[in-house]
């Protein structure tokens, strides 16, 4: 188990839950509006608060919970809304790579522009992402080739764990295979993955567990074979008494 | 989205924040009225109170109208220069021989027209209001000198006494312009809490997007808020001048910072969606207090700016960290 | 690497422009300078000369200091209203410290430049702690330290600041005014390091999106607190050399200061909303504003409608910017 959380809880916004991601995994969030995914995922990677939890991160606790500590850690978070926050939309595709690995970039806080371009024109062609020129603005972009830079912007920076929140929204079919194919192979390298969303097939896809929540809590937990659609709807939705 | 849930959040703001806003404005002004009182026999001279009155009534009726334009969401920083153009048009008039009622009607219509300026300009242009109202500001004193050229120190002077005494006059040992400013006060206030066009204000000023897609006009609805700011500040313009007999380039010089200071005292913000006016005149009641303590003691002016200022920052930081206490109750931050 | 199971062919690698398209912020003030420049030059034989040039340039070199720490601060999309209050406290302070307490010319201008620097970290600080509007909480302190600068002019009862201090704006280097040639300098500097350094370009992540910065881990809020001081710092070294110009403690020092650094500002394409502005802009606007008001004076134009020429340049400025900016 690399990763751990427990009591996670925040008044009005969450009432404890608990999880883990264990070696070589894939686990998803799945719930529908209101049940609280955004919060843990915001809540794991500091950008929101917590009245109570512990995290452990490789048997290390993670005291501060903030993103410039997590991204230390290797942590990285890649949001729901690449357009309120993820990716600048009025900056260069080179600009916004640059953001997570600024200091990597860059000598004597000097910015080293071949190196920039070098990294950028990388992660351009590993990934097909369809632009002409490395200072293009991601407004100017597709969708897919939008969500396909957002995460390009976390894979540069190797991470250990990445806090997903729905990767492939709004995009079209042929990307959204791409970055699932992606998915996968990075944790059969060994990248954990959290994976929040409220696409379902995508989820049965690409985890080998899910945690339903309702109502900031967790209802449920699946486990591979257990996973299909009556029994996480029953879970997600189900009767309030 | 579920918009009946969000005029629902809407309503609750509203009603939440009034009373809190106008508590703290109202509070200090009492409290600093009694302390005078008590600790001054001049306090109550007549002569104090006649200047009390002509000190509060003025700005006080260009907070009105700031006041409203805050509550939707931006601000009006051309106020002092409307004031005084307001003052001068009316002047003018008079001095090439229109009556009162004419050269009033010609001031106050300056002052809406500066308004409008200042609408369309924050509204279509899609400018700023900061920008913006700092623009027409120095374009307004900028025509009130280039009309003032030559005119030597006074200005326009020798208006009838009949326009005169619009400013000097009193009803019931109370001067008309604290008539003025009170009714204005007692309207807006109503119309803030009971109209619709009211509780648009606060939907625009809470959330400008969420308010077009409910399907408010919010264009139109700040454009006529700053029709009533220039207007309010070509009122005030117009009786300064007449209580003075003098219509000069200095008229209305701070009154925008004044006004906008009291406007937070009060409970305003620049952000938007909060106040009131009776705040925003407990607000400006206050800041005359202070004055005035500052001479019956003869402090030196400059601990006012001091004081001021602390009790500003004091004010918004305590109202931002009640709003932000807020929001963590409700689950965010 | 991570590759997992996407195929990357040299077939993929089609060629990608690395060209950066000539997106110069700055150009459109620059050409309007110029042409202003150009038109006076033409119908004016007493603007172009070097007297002339070097004493628009002098004028300006005071308010560039301010203006520096002031355009950091647009570009993260905050304002400092209270620059114009800083401005006349830092000068003041420093000259009652050496008149009336006889404190010497360098541990005076320390004093008042630590006291400053406090002044601005303070700002910032309850700006990020309480998430407040910059606007607000610095039109509370431009009113708290206008005040306290105040009590300085009372102090000093119209002395005159000491010959060591009011020395320090005359100083020449090569019989060049060492304020012009530190503006100059320091324009092409920060031109450079705003492009090309990693600290300066997180000014313009920030601005241009503050939570999108937040989750790829720069630290906004210390990076606001740390500009809000030194904001007040650039405000404190330009007020101690315009007051050691003026020579003595004038009450109406700096006063609509932040108005006329916000106008430059923005006429040399800093945006209210932040993420955008330059140096060299903000020092090219000033320039500008400086050089109609030199222009009315050559030509005897009532100095008065300069206030109404600024006003229309900066709406229809503004105007424009927006148009061809439309980013909401």
């Amino acid at each position: 188990m690399i990763y751990k959380v427990e009591g996670l809880a925040k008044k009005n916004a969450l009432n404890p839950i608990g999880f883990e991601l264990r070696e070589g995994e894939v686990i998803g969030f799945f719930g529908l509006e209101g049940s609280g995914l955004i919060t843990v995922s915001q809540m794991i990677y500091g950008l929101e608060g917590k009245d109570t939890g512990e995290i452990t991160f490789k048997d290390e606790k993670l005291t501060k919970l903030s993103p410039p500590e997590l991204m230390k850690k290797k942590i990285l978070y890649l949001n729901n809304n690449r357009k309120k926050a993820g990716l600048l939309m009025d900056s260069g595709t080179a600009d916004n790579m640059m953001m997570p690995k600024m200091d990597d970039l860059s000598t004597l806080t000097i910015l080293r522009r071949n190196a920039i371009a070098d990294y950028t024109e990388k992660y351009i062609n590993l990934f097909s992402i369809v632009i002409s020129n490395i200072f293009d603005k991601p407004k100017n972009l597709s969708g897919g080739n939008q969500q396909k830079l957002m995460i390009s912007m976390c894979i540069g920076t190797n991470p250990e764990l990445m806090i997903v929140n729905e990767p492939t929204r709004g995009i079209d079919v042929g990307a959204k295979s791409e970055i699932h194919k992606f998915i996968l192979g990075a944790a059969e390298h060994g990248t954990g993955f959290i994976i929040f969303s409220s696409d379902l097939p995508e989820l049965m896809g690409l985890c080998d567990r899910i945690y339903i929540m309702k109502n900031k809590s967790i209802v449920g937990e699946l486990d591979g074979d257990q996973i299909n659609e009556e029994t996480v709807f029953a879970l997600a939705a189900g009767s309030t008494s | 989205m579920n918009t009946k849930l969000s005029i629902q959040n809407m309503n609750q703001k509203i009603s939440g924040i009034f009373r809190k806003n106008e508590a703290v404005s109202v509070t200090l002004s009492v409290l600093l009225f009694i302390f005078i009182i008590l600790a001054t026999p001049y306090a109550l001279d007549p002569a104090n109170i006649d200047a009390l009155q002509t000190a509060v009534a003025p700005y006080g009726i260009i907070s009105v109208g700031m006041m409203v334009l805050l509550i939707s969401g931006v601000f009006d920083l051309s106020v002092g220069s409307a004031m005084c153009l307001g003052g001068l048009v009316a002047a003018i008039c008079l001095t090439i021989g229109a009556t009162p009622g004419i050269a009033i009607i010609a001031g106050i219509l300056a002052g809406m027209i500066t308004g409008l300026i200042n609408g369309l300009i924050v509204e279509v242009a899609k400018v700023n209001a900061l920008i913006a109202t700092i623009g027409t500001m120095y374009i307004a004193r900028g025509i009130s000198e280039i009309v003032l050229v030559g005119r030597g120190q006074a200005g326009y002077t020798n208006f009838p006494e009949s326009f005169n005494h619009i400013g000097r006059g009193q009803f019931l040992n109370v001067y008309f312009m604290f008539w003025i400013m009170v009714a204005l006060v007692i309207i807006f206030q109503l119309i803030l809490k009971y109209t619709k066009f009211g509780r648009q204000l606060f939907f625009i000023g809470g959330n400008y997007n969420a308010a077009k897609q409910l399907g408010i006009n919010a264009r139109r609805i700040r454009i006529i808020a700053f029709i009533i700011s220039g207007t309010l500040a070509a009122v005030a313009g117009i009786l300064v001048t007449a209580r003075a007999g003098i219509a000069n380039r200095y008229t209305g010089v701070g009154a925008n910072m004044a006004v906008i200071i009291a406007c937070i005292i009060g409970g305003g913000s620049l952000i938007g969606g909060q106040g009131s006016i009776i705040g925003a005149i407990a607000g400006m009641i206050f800041m005359t207090l202070v004055s005035n303590a500052f001479n019956l003691f003869t402090i030196p002016p400059q601990w006012q700016d001091i004081l001021i200022g602390i009790i500003l920052l004091i004010v918004i930081t305590v109202d931002g960290y009640i709003s932000l206490s807020k929001q963590k109750k409700l689950g965010k931050f | 690497m991570k590759t997992g199971s996407i195929t990357t062919t040299s077939s993929m690698s089609k060629s990608i422009s690395r060209k950066r398209s000539f997106n110069f912020s700055s150009l459109t003030i620059i050409f309007i300078t110029f042409a202003l420049f150009a038109i006076l030059s033409f119908t004016s034989d007493t603007f172009l000369t070097q007297r002339n040039i070097y004493s628009i340039l002098y004028g300006v070199s005071f308010q560039f200091i301010a203006i520096i720490g002031f355009t950091f601060l647009m570009i993260m999309g905050e304002i400092d209203l209270s620059v114009g209050s800083v401005y006349a406290f830092s000068g003041m302070f420093m000259g009652y410290l050496m008149v009336r307490l006889n404190t010497p010319l360098l541990p005076a201008m320390g004093i008042s430049l630590l006291a400053c620097g406090l002044m601005g970290l303070f700002t910032g600080f309850i700006i990020v702690r309480f998430k407040l509007n910059s606007m607000m909480v610095t039109i509370a302190t431009m009113t708290l330290i206008r005040g306290l600068a105040s009590n300085f002019v009372n102090g000093m009862y119209g002395a005159t600041y000491p010959p060591e201090m009011r020395h320090l704006s005359k100083v020449e280097v090569g019989g060049f005014y060492l304020t012009i040639i530190v503006m100059i300098v320091l324009v092409v500097v920060f031109e450079i390091l705003l492009k090309r350094s990693a600290v300066f370009k997180r000014l313009y992540f920030v601005g241009e999106n503050r939570q999108t910065a937040r989750i790829y881990g720069i630290k906004s809020d210390r990076i606001k607190m740390t500009m809000f001081a030194i904001s007040a710092l650039c405000a404190a070294i330009g007020g101690i050399l315009i007051s050691a110009r003026v020579t003595y403690a004038d009450a109406s020092l700096g006063l609509g200061l932040e108005f006329q650094l916000l106008t430059a500002a923005v006429l040399g394409g800093a945006s209210l909303y932040g993420g955008k502005g330059s140096i060299l802009g903000s020092c090219i606007g000033l320039i500008f504003l400086a050089t109609i008001l030199n222009g009315m004076v050559i030509f005897n134009i009532e100095p008065l409608l300069q206030q109404l020429i600024i006003g229309v340049i900066l709406i229809v400025s503004v105007f424009i910017d927006t148009r061809l900016n439309k980013v909401n």
